[in-house]
């Protein structure tokens, strides 16, 4: 039975579990790259060997480790090495995005994911009623948010087709959680496509999909205009327990919490769109 | 001898198109930019003779896009949503604007006799508490929204120049405060808008309808029904007919400045020349239902795909469209009564 590794983000994990369903009796071993720079040389030595003795290594596209023997560029110089790739779509989830507090990621009740349309309204100096009065279509077309899942889909076409791959079995369909957590599903397509492409046969058989682990993290919900349902529950991790699902004007009001704790946050792109929204069109 | 003039049709005479024909068939309208279907959501608002509009659209079977659903004796469906009229154009761009968050007024409450009420649309409803007027607006805005994303078609009516606005933050009122309702909390202030002005606000208004609803067109008509009073320290003639004048300029100025929007001139149609003010009740300012039915009868002719498909008019820049306009339908009882049914709450000024 053949054996694969798996080298890249959280999504490595979903493809490593889908992996041993298309192939019964295979073993699939993922690393975190993001673990890797906090290991010892010896230890990463360790994971190399065993990588290298795989008869595959499939590693996202995106190069995270810069240096070392787990490197792309050192494991193909011993081993079989598919590039495949990562899951980032922005076009489901537009107003979602990363905020950094100098190299602080800010954490919300939705994680490390941020609305940028309320730290813009935070920013301006908004209420959080007035902010939430925001959430409509209107808002979000001149924001560019409905037209973004056009514009996504096109990027990430491109992307797959790059590397041979394609997503078109899933990317008309609501298939993310958040911006880089896909659904299972779509791990489990793209696995389908790295062992088609590597030549390994798989069950041709419509194999059902491992436990969607990232379900256990945040879920973003889609907006007015933006997918064919919209709502606005706010899914924090499930260790939030019976706290976990919020509405609009929780999330606001507990974002609002976070940001007035921190000091000058760095504003994204979109943040700054939004800001540019809020100063042209909205009346103070 | 030819002269610069010799090869335009008979709607460009006077005499032809004014003077001589029977006042009932004068037709005013060369071509519609736009036929409405039978399939289109219609939505109108304006001032209360946008509500003729709204009931021969209903009567006819077109649908009449109506988003907030109620009683009609609680003033549910006069309009798509519960607003009342809209008299102003700046009105109509707050509303927008309120519907959207972009516009959170000062005051939010007016009171009349013990009881709460929207100072948006004073004559529209009274709560017995404040908590129940925001839960009803809630509902009323989200309502507003589903009508400006919905509608194929936007039929307004420009109503008044005349506004009462907020001191605080330049908020429209649709009556002066004392008229339905009182503020505790904000001065108003008198202010009589500008053709400047008020073409700011509709160019504003349909750049913003667009944005939340690419395809929509829309249909600028301008009352004929005088003003029930002024404010400026003049003769209210005088001011009728500034009014008139500017909400008319107003309109020509949208209609040619944007695409899919068009001007349909029952304003015209009712104080022509042609019929010598005959369209007018005894208080020349009511509009009698035969001149609400030459204006309707038209806007079908023109405007709605069912006489359409009676076959084009072969001779629509000539003079024949002129003298073959509709005939005008005889009056039904339940026609005078849903006359008197119209809400005019400007009336009250009068009272």
């Amino acid at each position: 039975m053949p054996s694969f590794g798996v080298i890249g983000s959280c999504q490595a994990y979903g493809v490593a579990e889908s992996l041993k369903g298309w192939v019964p009796g295979a073993t699939a071993y993922p690393l975190n790259a993001g673990s890797v720079a906090a290991m010892s040389e010896d230890d990463q030595q360790q994971l190399a060997d065993k990588f290298t003795a795989c008869d595959i290594v499939y590693i996202e596209s995106v190069d995270r480790i810069s240096k070392g023997p787990l490197t792309a560029a050192a494991l193909s110089a011993k081993v079989r090495v598919l590039r495949y790739p990562v899951v980032v779509y922005t076009g489901l989830h537009p107003d979602c995005i990363h905020v950094y507090n100098g190299s602080q990621l800010i954490q919300t009740h939705m994680g490390p994911y941020n609305s940028a349309l309320v730290l813009a309204a935070f920013n301006a100096g908004l209420s959080p009623a007035r902010t939430e009065a925001l959430f409509n279509r209107f808002a979000f077309a001149s924001l560019g948010y409905i037209d973004q899942r056009e514009a996504a889909t096109a990027e990430m076409q491109r992307y797959f087709e790059g590397l041979g791959f394609t997503c078109m079995e899933f990317v008309d369909k609501i298939f993310m959680h958040t911006i880089n957590h896909p659904y299972v599903e779509v791990l489990h397509d793209i696995t389908k496509q790295a062992l088609d492409i590597s030549g390994f046969q798989r069950d041709q058989n419509d194999v059902p999909a491992p436990v969607d682990t990232l379900l256990e993290g945040a879920s973003w919900p889609i907006y007015d205009g933006v997918g064919e349902y919209s709502s606005y529950v706010f899914r924090g991790h499930a260790n939030k327990g019976e706290d976990r699902d919020i509405d609009l004007a929780e999330f606001i009001v507990r974002s609002f919490e976070v940001y007035k704790e921190m000091g000058t946050l760095l504003s994204p792109p979109a943040v700054e769109r939004a800001a540019e929204f809020i100063t042209s069109e909205v009346i103070m | 001898m030819t002269t610069p003039y010799s090869h335009k049709p008979s709607s460009s005479f006077w005499r032809r198109a004014v003077a001589n024909p029977d006042p009932s068939t004068v037709d005013p309208v060369i071509e519609s930019p736009f036929i409405i279907e039978s399939s289109d959501r219609i939505a109108t608002a304006g001032s209360c003779f946008a509500q003729h509009i709204a009931r021969t659209l209903m009567r006819e079977g077109y649908r009449y896009l109506v988003t907030e659903e109620g009683p009609s004796e609680q003033n549910y469906g006069v309009f798509p949503a519960r607003f009342g009229n809209i008299y102003s154009t700046l009105q109509l761009l707050q509303l927008f604007q309120r519907a959207y968050g972009l516009f959170s007024p000062n005051d939010q409450v007016w009171r009349q006799d013990g009881a709460f009420v929207d100072p948006f649309r004073p004559q529209v409803s009274a709560f017995e508490t404040e908590e129940d007027l925001e839960a009803d607006r809630a509902r009323h805005l989200s309502a507003v929204r589903q009508m400006f994303e919905k509608s194929d078609i936007f039929v307004f009516t420009l109503g008044l120049t005349e506004t009462w606005m907020s001191k605080a933050d330049d908020a429209v009122v649709p009556l002066a405060p004392g008229v339905a309702g009182t503020s505790t909390s904000s001065e108003y202030y008198f202010s009589n808008r500008s053709v400047t002005q008020m073409s700011a606000d509709m160019s504003s208004f349909i750049t913003k309808l667009r944005v939340v609803n690419p395809t929509i067109k829309v249909i600028l008509t301008v009352s004929p029904v005088p003003l029930i009073a002024t404010f400026e320290p003049r003769h209210v003639l005088v001011s009728t007919c500034y009014s008139k004048s500017a909400l008319r300029v107003v309109a020509e100025e949208i209609s040619t400045s944007f695409d899919d929007v068009a001007y349909f001139p029952s304003y015209e149609i009712i104080t022509g020349h042609h019929n010598k003010y005959k369209y007018f009740a005894e208080d020349l300012r009511e509009v009698r239902p035969e001149g609400v039915d030459h204006v309707m009868g038209l806007f079908k002719r023109h405007y709605l795909n069912q006489d359409k498909a009676k076959g084009p008019n072969p001779e629509a820049h000539s003079a024949s469209q002129s003298s073959q306009p509709p005939t005008p339908q005889k009056i039904t009882q339940k026609e005078m009564d849903e006359l008197y049914h119209v809400i005019c709450d400007e009336e009250i000024i009068d009272a």
